[in-house]
Order: structure tokens, then C-alpha cells, then sequence
């Protein structure tokens, strides 16, 4: 099992849990698409979130799943996508790194974590290769 | 003096700082600095746009203030680049983080490269330079 076969909601798609808000369906919706339109690193392998689904709040976490070796490198490869994104829905994107190698195992990442990830992680982009 | 200018000299001599840390291989500190700087600089054009500033607005509210300002003056994508940059690193510069996800404590200096930390320095003292321009 991997992360994409924890996460069940597909932004791109339009598929979203059902309690969420819809304003932030379609922000959520906008950076998919944002990812499809812009060059995007191959070093970026996966971006999820798992934001609260009534508040949007000022920014949201966004975890990128990733094969550069510093935090900083992680983040300056989605920097060009996100600031659009943050430019149009004024939501401060914090982007967390996450090494690659717990791409195949998400299971040993700690267990609030994969049930919020189970229970309403949105995949917002995925490279394919 | 305006307080704008106060901020501004805060961002000119955090930029300082920055590149002295850097003469001495403290990458970390250097980016923290840049940060600062970037915060003050951001600060000086909020004042400007009378959007909230000072010890009671929080990090990321400032950096969202200021990119609000600076996008109103044309400057929206090159201020809202260096804030997604900085907006997720300023407690791993300071301090060892343990991340919640994955267990990895990163130290600061494992944080940034002396590369990256240079790059952001220029990319900030950039900025710094623009918003005296509009002050």
C-alpha cells in the first residue's frame, strides 16, 4: 500500500468530502489545476492535504511528498505554483516536506495522522511517472 | 522619521546581518535574517497601506499583509514567491523540528544550503530595495 492508495479525494477530479465547505472546494480545486498548467520539478512526487473542512482559515498545510535533499529545496520547487495559488485566494500555503521513502509506507507514519489522511486527505497533485 | 523608515533600516541592517552570517558559513542564521528582513520590509509598506503592523499581528499575517500591499502595486507574484518560500521555514531555522509526520528532527543548518541562503538574500534585499521606492 502507498499514500495515493490512502488518500481517497481527488481535487483534480472534483471529488471532495462531503462536509466540506464549497469555497474551499474550489480553492482546493484551483491549485489542482494550477499544478496541471505550470512546470512542476520532478523532485515533487505528491502533494496532499488534509485541511479542516468548515474553516478555511488564513493558510493551510500542504504535504509534499519529495526527493530533494533540504526543506528549503522542497519549497522553492512548488514556490512558483503555490504563490499563484496564494495570490489568488489570499490563504498562505505552508508547504511540509515529506521524504520520499514514506511514499511506499504510510503506514508507519503516526496513526492521526493517516486516519485524517484516510478519512479526508485531498490529493492536489500527483507526477507521473 | 516615519516609522516605515524605522522598518526599513530594521530590514537594511537584518540584510547586513544576513551576509555576515554567511561570511561565516551560518546559513541558517543567515536565512533566518533575510526573513526578518523580508518581515520589516513588509512591515514599511503595510504602514503605507494602512494594514495591520507590530508585535500583535503574527508572522504569517504579516507576510500576508504585505503581500496584499505589494500586489496592489504590481509586485504581487515576486513578494508572494519569497513568502511561500519563507512562510514554512522560519521555526525550522531556528530551532531542531521534530515533524509530527514523519518522526525526522532537521536541524536548522540541514534546513537550507549556503546557496539557497545566498540566493534568498539577494531575492530579499531586492525587495527591500523596491519598497523604498514606494514609501
Amino acid at each position: 500500500m502507498n499514500i495515493l492508495q490512502v488518500v481517497e479525494y481527488d481535487a483534480l477530479e472534483g471529488v471532495f468530502p462531503e462536509k466540506m465547505r464549497p469555497s474551499l472546494r474550489d480553492h482546493l480545486h484551483a491549485a489542482s489545476q494550477l499544478f496541471q498548467q505550470r512546470y512542476v520539478k520532478s523532485t515533487i512526487r505528491l502533494v496532499v492535504t488534509a485541511p479542516p473542512p468548515q474553516r478555511p482559515g488564513k493558510s493551510i498545510v500542504f504535504h509534499a511528498f519529495a526527493t530533494n535533499r533540504t526543506v528549503f529545496g522542497v519549497i522553492q520547487d512548488l514556490e512558483a505554483v503555490f504563490a499563484d495559488w496564494f495570490l489568488q485566494t489570499r490563504i498562505l500555503p505552508i508547504i511540509n516536506p515529506i521524504p520520499m521513502k514514506y511514499y511506499d509506507e504510510p503506514q508507519i507514519l503516526p496513526s492521526d495522522w493517516y486516519s485524517s489522511m484516510s478519512s479526508r486527505g485531498i490529493r492536489i497533485y500527483h507526477y507521473a511517472y | 522619521m516615519p516609522i516605515e523608515d524605522d522598518y526599513q533600516r530594521v530590514a537594511r541592517r537584518s540584510l547586513d546581518a544576513s551576509g555576515a552570517a554567511l561570511n561565516e558559513g551560518i546559513q541558517e542564521s543567515s536565512a533566518f535574517l533575510s526573513y526578518h528582513a523580508f518581515e520589516s520590509t513588509g512591515c514599511a509598506l503595510s504602514v503605507v497601506a494602512h494594514l495591520p503592523v507590530g508585535p500583535h499581528v503574527g508572522h504569517n499575517d504579516k507576510i500576508r499583509n504585505f503581500s496584499i500591499a505589494a500586489h496592489r502595486r504590481g509586485q504581487g507574484p515576486r513578494v508572494a514567491g519569497i513568502a511561500v518560500s519563507l512562510a514554512g521555514i522560519r521555526n525550522s531555522l531556528l530551532y531542531p523540528v521534530h515533524d509530527v509526520v514523519t518522526g525526522v528532527v532537521t536541524r536548522p543548518e540541514n534546513t537550507i544550503t549556503e546557496a539557497q541562503a545566498r540566493r534568498l538574500q539577494a531575492r530579499v534585499r531586492g525587495v527591500v530595495n523596491w519598497v523604498d521606492t514606494q514609501i
